[in-house]
């Protein structure tokens, strides 16, 4: 296994922690700040659109301040601007407060207080320059392998024989993995049931750990994002289709040939029918240059999709 | 226990006003900010705030017993969650749904 | 008296009547998100939408998102739209929206290999239906064909003293025109549905509301769910509501004092004019989403705080209850129903004036919402099958 305990190279932050990409991220705590944010962001940052923060109850509110938090958190992330309306259940200055210990940059911007969202967005643009401007003055720097945090999403079911491969081979190259889960297959190996569980959207600590409770790809991609991977190697399974995250690489792998057929071009790696030793060589090697600056098939097509996992519906 | 709290005379001697919906409503609401000893014209009835209110929350017309219905628009809105003095500022330190959590039932 | 007009410039469809003549581009779920976008961009002035639906087809929700998406691309706001799926079973929405009468076409990302692909063939079809789209004028619309959600967002105390009262007086005027006015966000109808259901035009139909209120608390309190801290939401508290009962009465009055005809699941389409209910959340975008999948070409707003929300098919307008908001977040909000509170116009004229706004917004005004591309979109879901 030459090459897997090699260095990578990424932008460093000021908690010691290192981005495989260096975006700054414009996030709208709520869903009525969505379209400010989109039209701060424009081409110059990643703005994430999405429809949660309103009529948001108890652990569900709290999870997902939690994702928010995590997102911007990420290493990938040199520094966020968070968009406020002011009377949401999710509220931005609580937000912008969690934000701010980050040390990374931040600004914030409320709606109601700047007077609407046209006032906003232009508030909004000027303070973007800022952090744009100081992002651009970050590069690449070598850092060792356990820098790396790679997420691991499996959608409703996964190959167990690929899983133990791929799990195996990250971590003897030093990196950390946090494995998405809808629930631990019985013919997993016993190690799995002293693994840590983490929480959706929590951070992942170093070393292995898992996170159950979510069937959806997606939602498990946004959720590895959140909990601090920088890339996200995701096995796709039948019947579904590959997609991003707004601020972490996703490695798409077909498990399924039907699929892979259907949907070659937004793949990254056709592993369908494959030895699960082999495609894991394969997967760790493609992940590595991700990390480095190599652009997955989602990046280059700009598919940066956002999905939260809900515990309770809006009320 | 019940302080007294002296009327403060209002700058240009025009009283605040505050709105009453329904006669049997135990508040009204009050049009601008109030300073604790503001005199507020709720409907013809003075009353003296007790503390400073804000412009669109609820003073208190009558004591209100803690457990008791508050009525606003001629129906409940809450219970007083402990002894109300009137002109009071009546809001979440003192009232809470009658509703909710849980369902207290209903009644067609 | 004037007597209201009768007629509006509207456009015909083989479904209805819609106030407005979008193109739109619709995902069937989030891994189509992209490709709807890139088609649009690539085929202006078609509209996409995004949403966060990643469910499989036995999700317990999925009858009501596709309720919800068909209902989206059948409004006749729409004068055609392009569903976008994942996989050729996803042509199931499409279908659903053909059974409609809607123009509607359908692309899957897997006939095509991927976002890219669809998106080459799927733009010069976006281009064709809008330029069919552009070939048809408006004619005269009976106003009784205007079906208007009543909604309200960022409430505060004055909302339930000026904006909703005005905004009540309108949905009568609308009604007694025979037109039809829906209500909804069943949180906040606890604590004053026994008002709106003692205007039942039949007493099953009260009991049906009692019985939406009834089985929603129910739900809330077999979650375990604390509602307070959602509704009222902080906004809603610093502007002087204190709970969920003092809400609701305020926001009832958006529904003015016209008979409650029907109560309606969300998403479904009113099978008669007049007022009625439709059992909504109360999250500002899932509820919009709902009205206009269930037919409302048009949109009233309240809102005491300040919120820029519009719709991207159904024109929104915004009506402040008090004139320091409305005033500072003016580019936002279309009426100001703070002279209601300093006396210098009452209720019925701010009413009427509503009124009048909204069918020069039907005729083609663009509300300020739609002037600032506001377009938001949410799928409403109950997780009831989440564990």
């Amino acid at each position: 296994m030459t090459g897997i305990a090699s260095s990578v190279a990424g932008f460093r932050r000021p908690d010691g922690t290192v981005g495989a990409r260096n975006h700054v991220l414009v996030l709208p705590s709520v869903v009525c700040a969505g379209m400010a944010a989109s039209a701060i962001a424009g081409d110059d940052a990643i703005a994430i659109v999405h429809q949660h923060g309103c009529d948001h109850v108890g652990e569900d509110a709290a999870q997902t301040s939690r994702v928010f938090l995590g997102l911007a958190g990420n290493p990938n992330v040199a520094s966020t601007l968070l968009v406020g309306l002011g009377c949401e259940t999710i509220q931005g200055r609580e937000l912008y407060a969690d934000l701010s210990a980050l040390a990374k940059g931040v600004e914030y911007f409320e709606i109601q207080a700047c007077g609407g969202s046209a006032q906003t967005v232009v508030s909004g643009r000027s303070g973007l320059e800022d952090l744009v401007a100081g992002a651009s003055r970050i590069g690449r720097s070598p850092a060792p392998p356990d820098a790396v945090v790679y997420g691991l999403a499996t959608g409703p079911r996964v190959q167990t024989e690929l899983l133990e491969a791929l799990t195996e081979r990250i971590l003897a190259g030093g990196a950390s993995l946090l494995v998405a889960l809808r629930d631990l297959p019985p013919d997993l190996g016993n190690r799995w049931r002293a693994v840590p569980v983490v929480e959706y959207g929590a951070a992942a600590p170093a070393g292995l750990a898992v996170t159950f409770g979510v069937s959806s790809l997606s939602e498990q991609q946004t959720g590895l994002a959140a909990s601090g991977a920088q890339v996200v190697i995701s096995l796709v399974p039948a019947r579904h289709a590959p997609t991003g995250t707004p601020i972490s690489p996703v490695l798409s792998v077909a498990t399924d040939r039907l699929t892979y057929e259907a949907l070659h071009d937004d793949f990254d790696l056709d592993g369908s029918g494959a030895d699960a030793g082999a495609l894991s060589e394969r997967i760790v090697g493609l992940a590595r240059e991700v990390f480095n600056g190599r652009p997955t098939a989602a990046e280059r097509r700009g598919a940066q999709e956002f999905a939260l996992h809900r515990l309770t519906r809006s009320t | 226990m019940s302080e007294t709290v002296e009327p403060r005379a209002s700058a240009d001697g025009v009283n605040a006003t505050a709105i009453v919906f329904d006669g049997v409503d135990l508040v009204a609401v009050v049009t601008s900010d109030v300073e604790a000893g503001t005199v507020v014209d709720a409907a013809g009835d003075l009353i003296v705030a007790r503390e400073s209110i804000p412009a669109g929350h609820k003073i208190a017309r009558v004591g209100v017993r803690a457990g008791e219905l508050v009525l606003k628009y001629g129906q409940p809105i809450g219970r007083a969650t402990r002894d109300i003095v009137r002109g009071s500022h009546v809001h979440v330190q003192n009232l809470e749904s009658a509703r909710l959590p849980g369902p207290t039932g209903w009644q067609r | 008296m004037v007597a209201a007009p009768t007629l509006v410039p509207g456009y015909r469809r083989p479904n209805g009547w819609g106030v407005r003549n979008h193109t739109l581009i619709l995902p069937t779920h989030t891994g189509a998100n992209l490709a709807a976008k890139l088609i649009a961009a690539a085929a202006p002035p078609a509209i996409a939408v995004a949403h966060e639906w990643d469910g499989e087809p036995n999700d317990p929700d999925a009858p009501r998102v596709e309720r919800t998406l068909a209902g989206f691309g059948a409004n006749p706001n729409v004068a055609a739209v392009l569903v976008v799926g994942l996989f050729d079973s996803d042509r199931r929405v499409a279908e659903l929206i053909a059974a409609r009468s809607q123009r509607v076409e359908f692309f899957a990302l897997a006939d095509y290999g991927g976002v890219e692909a669809t998106v080459r063939a799927a733009a010069p079809i976006s281009a064709l239906l809008a330029a069919a789209a552009a070939t048809q004028s408006r004619v005269p619309v009976p106003v009784s064909e205007i079906i208007l959600g009543l909604e309200c967002g960022g409430s505060d105390s004055w909302s339930g003293v000026s904006a909703n009262p005005a905004l009540g007086v309108a949905s009568d005027l609308l009604v007694e025109a025979g037109g039809t006015s829906i209500l909804g966000e069943t949180t906040e109808l606890i604590g004053a549905e026994h008002l709106l259901a003692a205007r039942a035009a039949e007493p099953a139909i009260g009991e049906r509301l009692i019985g939406v209120v009834h089985a929603f608390e129910t739900e809330l309190a077999a979650l375990g769910v604390d509602i307070r801290g959602a509704n009222p939401a902080p906004g809603n508290i610093e502007g002087g509501l204190t709970t969920i009962e003092e809400k609701s009465l305020g926001a009832i009055k958006k529904a003015g004092t016209a008979p409650l005809v029907d109560v309606l699941e969300f998403a479904q389409r009113p099978s008669r004019p007049g007022l009625q209910y439709m059992d909504t959340p109360g999250h500002d975008i899932e509820q919009m989403v709902g009205m206009v999948a269930g037919g409302c070409q048009l949109v009233a707003f309240t809102t005491g705080r300040g919120t820029p929300t519009g719709s991207p098919i159904a024109p929104c307008l915004k009506i402040g209850s008090n004139s320091a908001m409305a005033s500072h977040q003016a580019g936002d909000i279309d009426i100001d129903a703070g002279s209601i509170l300093d006396g210098t116009e009452t209720v019925t004229d701010v009413g009427r004036r509503i009124f009048e706004r909204l069918l020069e917004v039907a005729s083609g005004r663009p509300t300020l919402s739609e002037l600032r591309g506001q377009r938001d979109f949410a799928i409403s879901r109950t997780l009831h099958g989440v564990g």
